[in-house]
């Protein structure tokens, strides 16, 4: 987690991907499944707090 | 053909020069819609008997802070960015003959600041500075309007006014200058990095929000013994579409934290790093989103905490915004709005009266905003030379703008206006109602005929 560049000039001129989870893609794995853990408690919440 | 291509060519420069000028002339006009939604929130948040009274506040939020930001505002903004770390405070007696180096280049925008300036004026030689000035004008009436709603019902007007122009207008300027310019020293000297204003907008206006309600205490009813009572909006309807106008306020107001000028290759931060429009689309929707989501789940589906969570949830993650994945943007979101509605109960414990959780909604989640890049976009080399994006420089940063430019002189200058009888209204004002007492008029002018005839 964190930058995937070592420099300023790689961030600056970055020709793809610069988002923080470039160098560490399970991250981004695990807050997907979060994400969705999320969505569905949201989804079972819906019926039982009212 | 040749002829025409040359003409072509000829126009290109004024195409270049167009295109940015009409981006944030466009996205700053639709900023405006933030207001309406802060007008509509407010007015539906008060009571009926202070609805008109409610809403004529923060509607006069925009010239009071608009005419002072070009004032002096504006001029805080390019004078600050090095002082006292890495330069001197800049204004008419500075010598630009005796800069050098980064306070050279710093000055240059120095001189079209001041509401004398010729770039500020019609002009055929700059026109870009006015725009750019419209949009931080409007940054600026945002932080104010966030004080606004917080004060409700009982704050006397020219003391919200005083408060306005402090914050509106100085306060905020000073951490976006140091904190939100290419030459502020958060950035050079700590790498601090808040792309969408967490901290700079939220967390000041927030923290500084707090200050005032120490000061101002409660509306008359709203704690009985130490146990909070219920204050109901008079018009929920009318709040919720009005946090949902400053939502799509929101998505402009974060495309003008964008740069785009008119010899760029790609958009960049305010610091110079990438950043896309594609990005703020994803990130702005998922945070929104997922905000919401926080809001219910922790409020139990309460429907003010619920929409309150989207403006959370996009707070939580606007320091980072450019940087982060949409994965991470909605777990970030989410947990700031679920924290959201936990901190309203805390101030209500602590017998503060903040009417639209002003503090948990923008200070807390505006700090928490600042800090998170620390963790989740930490390395960052924003420019050579420069330190990376990390978690002292980011903690340093919130300090700084949440409590000595939001929460201390919030505090103090309220401080000094209810020691001079400024701050509040009479009971008897506030028993009555601010409409017919302060403005003669009621909003509902039916109601109050039909009371008068039953009594």
């Amino acid at each position: 987690m964190g930058s995937p560049f070592d420099t300023a000039e790689g961030y600056v001129n970055a020709e793809g991907a610069f988002h923080s989870f470039v160098g560490s893609p399970m991250l981004g794995t695990i807050c997907l499944i979060l994400s969705v853990i999320i969505t569905l408690w949201f989804l079972y919440r819906s019926f039982t707090l009212h | 053909m040749e002829e025409q291509a040359i003409e072509g060519l000829a126009a290109l420069p004024f195409l270049k020069l167009f295109t940015a000028e009409a981006y944030y002339y466009i996205t700053g006009v639709l900023m405006l819609l933030i207001h309406v939604g802060f007008l509509a929130y407010e007015g539906g948040v008060a009571r009926s008997k202070n609805f008109l009274a409610t809403m004529l506040k923060n509607l006069m939020t925009v010239p009071i802070v608009g005419i002072t930001f070009f004032f002096f505002g504006f001029w805080v903004y390019n004078a600050f960015p090095l002082f006292p770390v890495t330069g001197p405070l800049f204004g008419p007696w500075t010598d630009p003959e005796a800069l050098t180096g980064v306070a050279a280049d710093a000055y240059g925008l120095v001189v079209g600041s001041y509401p004398w300036s010729e770039a500020l004026a019609p002009t055929k030689a700059d026109e870009l500075t006015g725009v750019f000035w419209m949009v931080f004008a409007l940054f600026a009436m945002t932080t104010a309007s966030i004080l606004s709603g917080a004060v409700i019902e009982r704050i006397q007007m020219g003391g919200y006014y005083i408060l306005a122009i402090v914050l509106g207008s100085f306060c905020w300027v000073v951490a976006a200058a140091w904190g939100w310019n290419y030459y502020g020293w958060w950035t050079t000297e700590w790498g601090w990095h808040d792309f969408g204003c967490a901290v700079v907008v939220h967390g000041v206006s927030g923290m500084f929000a707090l200050g005032v309600l120490i000061n101002l205490g409660p509306r008359i009813g709203r704690f009985v013994d130490g146990k909070p009572q219920p204050i109901l909006p008079h018009n929920i309807s009318l709040t919720l579409i009005g946090l949902f106008l400053i939502f799509i306020g929101f998505f402009f107001f974060l495309a003008d934290c964008v740069i785009f000028l008119p010899d760029y290759t790609g958009l960049t931060t305010i610091y110079g790093g990438p950043v896309t429009l594609a990005t703020l689309a994803m990130n702005v929707t998922l945070a929104l989103s997922a905000g919401l989501i926080g809001g219910y789940l922790s409020s139990r589906a309460d429907p003010f905490l619920t929409i309150s969570g989207g403006l959370a949830g996009i707070i939580t993650v606007a320091g980072g915004l450019d940087l982060y994945h949409p994965a991470l943007v909605i777990v970030l979101a989410f947990g700031g709005a679920w924290l959201m509605p936990k901190c309203v109960a805390l101030m209500e414990k602590l017998g503060i009266d903040d009417v639209v959780g002003a503090v948990p909604v923008h200070g807390i989640t505006g700090m928490i905003g600042g800090i998170l890049p620390g963790i989740f976009a930490a390395g960052y080399i924003q420019q050579a030379g420069q330190p990376p994006i990390n978690l002292l420089g980011q903690l340093g940063g919130t300090f700084i703008g949440a409590i000595l430019l939001g929460f201390v002189p919030g505090y103090l200058v309220s401080l000094l206006l209810k020691a001079m009888g400024l701050l509040r209204v009479s009971p008897e004002f506030e028993e009555e109602g601010l409409d017919l007492k302060e403005l003669g008029v009621s909003a509902y002018p039916e109601q109050t005929f039909a009371s008068a005839a039953k009594a």
